[in-house]
């Protein structure tokens, strides 16, 4: 009887656990695959080129992600002052070059968001590396906090039309083709 | 049953260290901190106190060498492998055109020891500017220009440096945040 009042008692409190797992993680859950994209305001891009290509209304201060005119966008989260993001930024060119070369820009729109860093700091990552797609600043974290504090760099890949996260990558995703051919098979 | 407990905390312990599997894991973690904690001693339009530290390199990198040369820009910081710390000199190496543009080398100051600093600035790829160790006498150079914080790391502080030895511009930062470049890049503008 004894024995079986501590087993009792240990899936009582492992039950607990589980309960109490999850809701820590919420305070500090970051989307991830399977979870909706927060529908958070986004700074628009500066620049008309940046506007035309993720297909948003200029005069608008801020956009949401589903406003994105195409079926799929990648969001990268990086920041000028990770060494991480730095060294990768050839490579998320590439993939970039490759979606166009394939004749995808219409279906994949890549953008990067940048927590902590101002307009000119993302202007500074742009002309180092001519990066060709749309930069946002993210300066005060505000949308940071909204992401589970996330470290750079992070991927998503979000389905626009549902707002599903279809594939999520921490840290560098590898070769551009590698990266390219996962993104593909969501088209 | 004892095998369904057993394969329930296994499952719990593998969810735990797949959340817990980001690759900056090598960075302590600071909680949130006494914006600043230390008066400045220093202030614009007087002479730069002179210093001769050690550098990761295993060079001495004296102030008053720049004097003639080149504008200096002293980036002190709190503490290495520290969140802030380690997202703010990479940027500086981002920039390094602008900073050259403006004829201007950053200088790096931490309390950290020099083998401390060395592991720490390879691990962020290596700085085209001297990182340099103010560990002995503990933060003596940080203390002269009133950046030494109670509990012996310095301020997050930018000191400009021109190239009379002039300090042109004194910004001590919240140690929570880092300075927003563009106020560097225009301070370091409007003495050319």
């Amino acid at each position: 009887m004894l024995k079986k009042n501590a087993l009792l008692r240990i899936i009582v409190m492992l039950a607990m656990a589980l309960l109490i797992y999850p809701a820590t993680c919420l305070s500090v859950s970051i989307p991830a695959t399977g979870d909706i994209f927060p529908a958070d305001d986004l700074k628009t891009p500066e620049g008309e080129v940046y506007q035309k290509y993720l297909g948003l209304d200029g005069s608008k201060e801020t956009f949401k992600l589903r406003d994105v005119k195409s079926k799929l966008a990648l969001v990268q989260i990086f920041s000028m002052y990770c060494p991480v993001c730095q060294r990768e930024a050839p490579e998320v060119n590439e993939l970039y070059k490759l979606i166009s070369d394939s004749n995808l820009s219409d279906k994949i729109k890549v953008i990067g968001i940048a927590p902590g860093n101002s307009q000119f700091e993302v202007n500074v990552f742009r002309e180092q590396y001519n990066i060709p797609f749309p930069l946002i600043p993210d300066g005060d974290y505000e949308w940071h906090k909204i992401m589970g504090e996330v470290g750079t760099p992070y991927f998503l890949l979000v389905n626009l039309e549902s707002g599903k996260i279809l594939e999520d990558n921490l840290g560098p995703f590898g070769t551009a083709q590698e990266f390219f051919d996962i993104l593909k098979r969501h088209l | 049953m004892l095998k369904k407990i057993f394969l329930t905390i296994f499952c719990l312990a593998f969810l735990a260290s797949a959340n817990a599997g980001d690759f900056r894991d090598d960075i302590f973690q600071v909680k949130e901190l006494k914006a600043i904690d230390s008066e400045l001693k220093v202030k614009e339009g007087d002479k730069a106190p002179d210093f001769s530290l050690p550098s990761t390199h295993d060079t001495i990198v004296t102030l008053s060498d720049y004097q003639g040369e080149k504008n200096v820009m002293i980036s002190f910081i709190p503490a290495a492998w520290t969140p802030v710390c380690s997202d703010q000199w990479p940027g500086y190496n981002l920039a390094e055109g602008l900073f050259r543009q403006l004829d201007t080398v950053v200088i790096g100051i931490s309390v950290d020891n020099v083998p401390t600093l060395y592991a720490w600035t390879k691990q962020m790829g290596g700085f085209w500017y001297p990182v340099v160790s103010d560990f002995w006498p503990h933060g003596a150079v940080a203390e002269e220009y009133g950046v030494l914080r109670t509990d012996g790391t310095a301020e997050r502080a930018i000191i400009i440096v021109d190239k009379e030895g002039i300090i042109r511009f004194a910004h001590v930062e919240d140690i929570n945040r880092r300075p927003e470049l563009e106020m560097l890049i225009n301070a370091l503008k409007e003495i050319q």
